[in-house]
Parts: structure tokens; C-alpha cells; sequence
């Protein structure tokens, strides 16, 4: 069930990868925030679900 | 999360990312806005409000304000987690956020996430409820 979790919760990270369009006029870079967006959307998915 | 960063130059107000911690979780709760004005009140979906327009960034004229947020009655009992990045450990402006809000008894039976901190506005992620239904 572990395994099961850590797919849904990587399906999850690439969605809000999808939706996120960062614009360049903020810090760090678009390509690196997208990324964070895809890392923390999998990370809150896990935190949430136990 | 502790990070270098490399300002880059800002540009105009139609490309600032919309950068609040709270609206991604009420959007996960699937709040509802009071919003009054010289016409009266008016309630509308927070999903609603924004624009994702970076100058003309919410639904609301200058003579108007939020007055109340609701969350529906069916949202008790959700649990949730919010992460961001940000420069600065201490109080600091999302550089991006992802929360995510989760009906689970024993199981995941619902679920909803939203992003802020990149877009022009915070956005719901379509389909969460579906990769995530039935999850432990």
C-alpha cells in the first residue's frame, strides 16, 4: 500500500506541474519552481493522507 | 526551505505571480466569499474570484470588500497539508505552494489540491480526487 501511495502521490506532483505556468519575474528560476511545485504537491499529498 | 537565491529583474505588474499562503487551502475546501458593495451583498465561489491577470488580479471593484469566507458544512473532517518555498525561514511570500485537502476513512474518498506562488492566480489541480480515490 506504501508503493500504492507514492504512485498517486507522484500523479498528483505531475497535475500541478502541468497547471503551473511560473512567470520569470520572481526569484529563483521558472523550470526550478515548476519542479518545487511537482516535488511539494507529491510531499502534501503524503503529509495529508497520514 | 532554506535555499540561494538569484533575483531575477521585476518586471511589470502583468506578470507578477500571485503569491498567498491561505487562498490554495480554502480553494481546497471549496470556500465561498461574502463580497459587499453600494449594490449589497453578493457570495461567490473563491474558485471564481481571481482573474489570472496580473494587473486586474480579483473580481472586486474598488468600491466593494470581502466581508465573511465560508467553508461548506460537508468539508468537516478533511485533513490537509500546505508546503511552500520561500528565500527566508521566517514569515516570507510563497515562490511556490501546493496545498492539498483529503477526505479519507481508511481510504482517500476525496481530494482536491491547489497551487499558488507561480501563477498569476492560485489555481485548483484537476483530477486529484481521481488519482488519489482509494489511496491509503
Amino acid at each position: 500500500m506504501k508503493d500504492d501511495a507514492e504512485h498517486n502521490a507522484t500523479v498528483v506532483g505531475e497535475l500541478a506541474a502541468k497547471v503551473a505556468k511560473p512567470l520569470t519575474t520572481s526569484a529563483l528560476t521558472p523550470d526550478y519552481r515548476r519542479e518545487m511545485i511537482r516535488v511539494f504537491a507529491k510531499r502534501a499529498v503524503l503529509a495529508a493522507v497520514r | 526551505m532554506a535555499t540561494c537565491a538569484t533575483w531575477r529583474p521585476v518586471g511589470t505588474n502583468a506578470g507578477r505571480p500571485f503569491s498567498g499562503d491561505t487562498p490554495p487551502a480554502l480553494l481546497c475546501l471549496s470556500a465561498e466569499i461574502e463580497i459587499v458593495g453600494p449594490k449589497g451583498f453578493r457570495r461567490v465561489p473563491l474558485k471564481d474570484f481571481y482573474t489570472n491577470d496580473g494587473v486586474v488580479r480579483m473580481k472586486l471593484e474598488k468600491n466593494e470588500m470581502l466581508t465573511r469566507i465560508f467553508l461548506p458544512e460537508s468539508m468537516s473532517g478533511w485533513q490537509g497539508a500546505y508546503l511552500k518555498l520561500r528565500i527566508r525561514g521566517s514569515i516570507d511570500y510563497p515562490l511556490a505552494g501546493v496545498a492539498v485537502a483529503i477526505k479519507k476513512n481508511g481510504v482517500v474518498q476525496d481530494a482536491q489540491a491547489a497551487i499558488t506562488g507561480v501563477n498569476p492566480a492560485p489555481h485548483l489541480i484537476p483530477n486529484v480526487a481521481d488519482a488519489l480515490r482509494g489511496s491509503r
